[in-house]
C-alpha cells in the first residue's frame, strides 16, 4: 500500500515537472525574431518572374541596347536561359532560395565593349520595372544595391 | 575473327550509348532550380509607325499587358518598338500584331531578330540545356 502511494506520487511529480517545462519553453520570452529576407519582401519567385520579364521587355524595346540582346531573345533556348539566369541572379541575391548557375558576368560579357551608357540604360530598365510593380523604394534599393557592384565585371571587359 | 572497321564502329556505338545514358540520367536525376520550373515563354519585338504621345503608349502597354497569357509588354521612350512576353500556348504573335494596331490606327510589323552574336547567353549553353530538357522526362 505504502509502495503504491510512493509510486503515485512519483508519477504525480513527473507529471508536474513535464507540464512546467512545456508551459515555460513555450514562453514569449525566448521568442527570437527572424528578419524577412529582401526575396520575402519582394513576394517570392512569382513577383520576382514577372518583374525579370517587364525587364526584359524594357531591354528589348530599348533603343540604346536592344541591338546587344536581340539574337539572344530571338533563340528560344537562348530567351529561355537568359530569362532563367536573370531570375536566379536577381533571386538568390535577394536571399531566396536559388542559385545562380550561368556564367560569371566577365565571362558572359567578355569581348563585348559595353560602355557606361549602355550599362546605365539596362539599370533604367531594371528601375522602370521595378516602379512598374511599385515595389518600395527600401526594397528596390536593396536590390540595386546588390546588383550594382556587377558594374565592374561587365563595363569595359 | 571481326574486322577492325566492325571493332572500331561497335567501340563508337558503346561510347555514344554510355554518353547517352549518362545524359539521360544526368537530365533526370538533377534537381531542378524553381525558376526552371517556371513554364517556358516566347517573345516577339514590334515596330509602331504612327503618332503616339505618353498617355497613349501607357493605355496600349496596358491593354496588351492585360491579354490572356501576356507576362509582360514594354513600349520605348520613342514609341516605335514594341515588346512583349507570352505564353505561346496562350496567345500567339498575329493576336499581338492585331491588338497592337489599336484598331488600324497604327502601322505594326514583327521586327526581325538578329540570328547570331548578342548578349549574354552562349548558343552553345543554351543548346546544350535545351537537349538536357528534352532528354528530361519530368517535364
Amino acid at each position: 500500500m505504502l509502495m503504491k502511494t510512493t509510486l503515485y506520487r512519483g508519477l504525480f511529480a513527473g507529471l508536474l515537472f513535464a507540464s512546467i517545462s512545456i508551459v515555460t519553453s513555450c514562453s514569449d520570452d525566448e521568442k527570437t525574431v527572424v528578419p524577412e529576407t529582401l526575396y520575402t519582401r519582394l513576394g517570392g519567385i512569382e513577383a520576382i518572374s514577372a518583374v525579370t520579364d517587364k525587364f526584359l521587355a524594357n531591354v528589348v524595346a530599348d533603343n540604346v541596347i536592344n541591338e546587344r540582346f536581340s539574337a539572344t531573345v530571338a533563340d528560344e533556348f537562348r530567351l529561355r536561359l537568359l530569362r532563367t539566369n536573370l531570375i536566379d541572379q536577381i533571386c538568390a541575391g535577394a536571399g531566396g532560395p536559388c542559385q545562380y548557375k550561368g556564367l560569371t558576368m566577365m565571362e558572359a560579357h567578355d569581348g563585348m565593349d559595353i560602355s557606361v551608357a549602355e550599362f546605365n540604360a539596362l539599370v533604367g530598365d531594371l528601375v522602370a520595372a521595378l516602379d512598374f510593380y511599385q515595389v518600395p523604394t527600401t526594397e528596390k534599393n536593396e536590390l540595386l544595391a546588390v546588383l550594382g557592384p556587377l558594374q565592374s565585371q561587365i563595363v569595359g571587359q | 575473327m571481326e574486322n577492325k572497321p566492325m571493332k572500331t564502329l561497335k567501340t563508337i556505338t558503346l561510347f555514344v550509348l554510355v554518353g547517352f545514358v549518362g545524359l539521360f540520367g544526368y537530365a533526370n536525376i538533377r534537381q531542378l532550380s524553381i525558376s526552371e520550373k517556371l513554364k517556358a515563354v516566347h517573345l516577339a519585338s514590334f515596330t509602331l509607325k504612327g503618332n503616339l504621345n505618353s498617355e497613349e503608349k501607357l493605355a496600349l502597354e496596358k491593354k496588351v499587358s492585360a491579354l490572356a497569357g501576356v507576362t509582360a509588354c514594354s513600349v520605348n521612350r520613342e514609341g516605335n518598338i514594341v515588346s512583349v512576353i507570352f505564353y505561346p500556348e496562350q496567345t500567339n504573335e498575329t493576336t499581338l500584331a492585331s491588338l497592337l494596331s489599336n484598331q488600324g490606327k497604327l502601322t505594326v510589323t514583327q521586327k526581325q531578330l538578329a540570328i547570331s552574336g548578342g548578349c549574354p547567353v552562349h548558343k552553345v549553353n543554351a543548346n546544350f540545356s535545351a537537349f538536357v530538357a528534352v532528354l528530361d522526362i519530368r517535364n
